[in-house]
């Protein structure tokens, strides 16, 4: 069983467990779900001890990635095509979801920020209802506290508002620079 | 690359995508996930995988992707936004990692939605090829197949799970819950098959057997979708019409009917009855043969009171018990023949079928009327036991239904002299009967009449 992945001259057996390592470096074990000859695609899923209903890491390689790889065992086929079945609805429907939870998460992102702005905004965002303006922050669409976001920073709104802004954000960034420094 | 063309021409012929099922199965799996993607040059996007191109290579498409890792290559785009509508070319794509994905093995349903339509199996080559044999074969095969396709539809529990790969059977039930789903979003048309199916039973009246019937209602429907579906109806169709909700009872009703007269699947029945009635019980134990010619007439007359009321639902189950009347009115003039020609062990048999009757309400009473003569006619004894529930049971139902039925079933004189004793007046009535039949008879007859009276006095007062 010569399994050399660039040749794709040969299957890679279903059932198969492998332990792989990826010309980028990437090692995992996993066993062989199925073998595409004309994209020359392995499917492989991992977790192979946890139960066979719970959810497992897959994963597409093109063969030709590999680097190397040890046989570690065979088992069953995992697939029975015969009991697979897929409603494009459901499908559809997650999908949809995924991308609408995509595009409000990409609103939480700010662009070209610094990673201590968005944890920042993350931390501001769990108490008072917050948005980019690009690089602002604005907190319940008034109040602004630009870059570096400190409380200096914070101008807008009425004093109390600004205020009540102000002391979230000290409070949240004395909470970041200890668990900052905690790690 | 011998080898790859010969795989493509071997695939060719199916029309299949030229990746293989297991890889499209779980590509398809993976949409909607988040997905990591790692890039020829290493860098790694992640986005939603929303869909690949397995036609040649294996590309696949991502939304809302963006880069976490970057690559060496420097023409990629690096910046930290988030591309809407991601392109990975197949030479790019090295590896697409999907987090924690069930894979629909294992007897896994992936159809939980729920959805009635749209369901679709993934694809497999076969599919489209089986289909159509299924559709040829439908009508011919669906009476061998029906009790396979029963357990197919059950185990697939809503219209849209299809199991993919499958065999002729659960294709057939597939392409019935199509044709189910279609014609199910017109509720109209729904009606109207219904209706066909009822006026097909009404022809059938009599028919003792299960695959009589489906034969004729086959034959009678119009269309090939309702030919497949009625055949199977018996069982099926209560899967069939789970999905409109008010509908649930209506396939329960064919069932009964169908059932009953053979006799073996009287435990069904009873399981389907459950309102309690002692009726089913009682006329199931006469399957004498004799009784076969009671069996399907008195069990449909029963079915449909049952169907309106145990159901409750309204707009079903209005037009069964239509039926049931027009069936009787059209009935006892056959079955007062059947009768007669019955010899006097079928009485026996007309008694339990009475005591059937006194549960359900109106429809009875044509039944018992016919039963009244010829009883009259041969033996007094069983005649005597019968009358008894007759006349308590008719009186109740006296004021509208026991005059209707008076009426269409007057054809012998007896059963007008005794019905219309029962019916009519009461106190009349040990005049009438005492002239007509023997002297046990009368000496029996009086006797439950004042008692009933009372009651019907009391009642109608």
């Amino acid at each position: 069983m010569a399994m050399d992945g660039s040749s794709g001259g040969e299957e890679f057996a279903v059932g198969c467990l492998l332990s792989i390592k990826t010309t980028f470096g990437d090692e995992f074990e996993g066993q062989v779900i199925t073998y595409d000859r004309p994209s020359n695609i392995v499917v492989l899923q991992e977790g192979l001890k946890s139960n066979p209903q719970s959810r497992r890491n897959i994963r597409l390689l093109k063969a030709n990635y590999i680097k190397e790889f040890s046989f570690l065992g065979q088992s069953d086929d995992p697939l029975d095509l015969k009991k697979c079945y897929l409603d494009l609805n459901s499908l559809q429907s997650k999908e949809d979801a995924a991308v609408r939870q995509a595009e409000i998460d990409v609103e939480r992102i700010g662009v070209g920020v610094t990673a201590e702005a968005q944890s920042i905004f993350d931390a501001l965002s769990k108490t008072l209802p917050v948005r980019w303006d690009k690089s602002v922050i604005v907190v319940m669409n008034e109040v602004r506290v630009s870059s570096p976001y400190l409380a200096e920073s914070v101008t807008g709104g009425t004093p109390a508002a600004n205020e009540r802004v102000r002391k979230v954000l000290e409070l949240e960034r004395r909470r970041l620079q200890t668990r900052g420094s905690g790690q | 690359m011998g080898w790859r063309n010969e795989e493509d021409e071997r695939r060719s012929p199916s029309s299949s995508p030229l990746v293989n099922d297991a890889l499209l199965l779980t590509t398809m799996c993976i949409i909607g996930l988040s997905v990591d993607v790692h890039i020829k040059d290493g860098s790694i996007y992640s986005g939603i995988f929303h869909t690949a191109c397995v036609d040649d290579r294996y590309a696949i498409v991502l939304k809302q992707a963006r880069m976490i890792k970057k690559g060496s290559c420097d023409s990629n785009v690096a910046n930290e936004g988030v591309i809407g509508t991601l392109i990975i070319q197949s030479e790019d794509l090295v590896q697409v990692v999907a987090k924690r994905v069930v894979l629909p093995a294992d007897g896994f349903a992936g159809h939980e939605t729920g959805d009635d339509t749209g369901a679709v199996a993934c694809s497999f080559p076969s599919n489209g090829t089986q289909l159509t044999e299924g559709n040829k074969t439908m009508s011919t095969k669906s009476n061998v197949d029906q009790p396979q396709a029963n357990q197919t539809k059950c185990l697939s529990g809503t219209d849209n799970g299809f199991p993919t790969h499958s065999t002729n059977n659960t294709l057939e039930v597939n392409k019935n819950a199509d044709a189910k789903v279609s014609t199910k979003k017109e509720e109209a048309l729904k009606d109207s098959d219904d209706n066909r199916k009822k006026k097909s039973y009404q022809s059938n009246g009599v028919k003792t057997n299960n695959q009589k019937e489906s034969i004729m209602s086959s034959s009678s429907s119009p269309t090939e979708t309702i030919t497949s579906k009625i055949p199977n109806s018996n069982q099926t169709a209560k899967e069939f019409k789970l999905n409109p909700g008010a509908k649930i009872f209506s396939p329960s009703f064919p069932n009964k009917r169908s059932a009953t007269p053979p006799v073996i699947p009287t435990g069904a029945n009873l399981a389907y009855v459950q309102d309690g009635y002692p009726a089913v019980q009682v006329a199931a134990p006469p399957p004498e043969v004799e009784i076969s010619p009671y069996a399907p007439r008195s069990l449909p007359v029963k079915f449909f009171p049952y169907g309106g009321n145990g159901g409750g639902d309204v707009q079903q189950h209005h037009p069964p018990p239509i039926v049931g009347y027009m069936t009787n009115r059209g009935q006892p003039v056959r079955y007062s023949n059947q009768y007669q020609t019955t010899p006097t062990y079928v009485q026996p048999a007309t008694q339990n079928v009475m005591v059937g009757r006194f549960g359900p309400v109106v429809y009875v009473h044509p039944v018992s009327q016919d039963v009244v003569p010829s009883t009259t006619g041969f033996s007094q004894v069983n005649t005597c036991s019968i009358l008894t529930p007759h006349q308590v049971h008719v009186p109740k139902h006296q004021g509208s239904a026991a005059a209707q039925a008076l009426q269409l079933c007057a054809t012998p004189p007896f059963i007008s002299a005794a019905g219309g004793g029962g019916g009519q007046t009461p106190f009349m009535l040990p005049g009438h009967h005492i002239p007509i039949s023997q002297p046990p008879y009368p000496i029996i007859r009086p006797m439950p009449l004042p008692g009933s009276n009372a009651f019907l006095v009391s009642k109608f007062s």
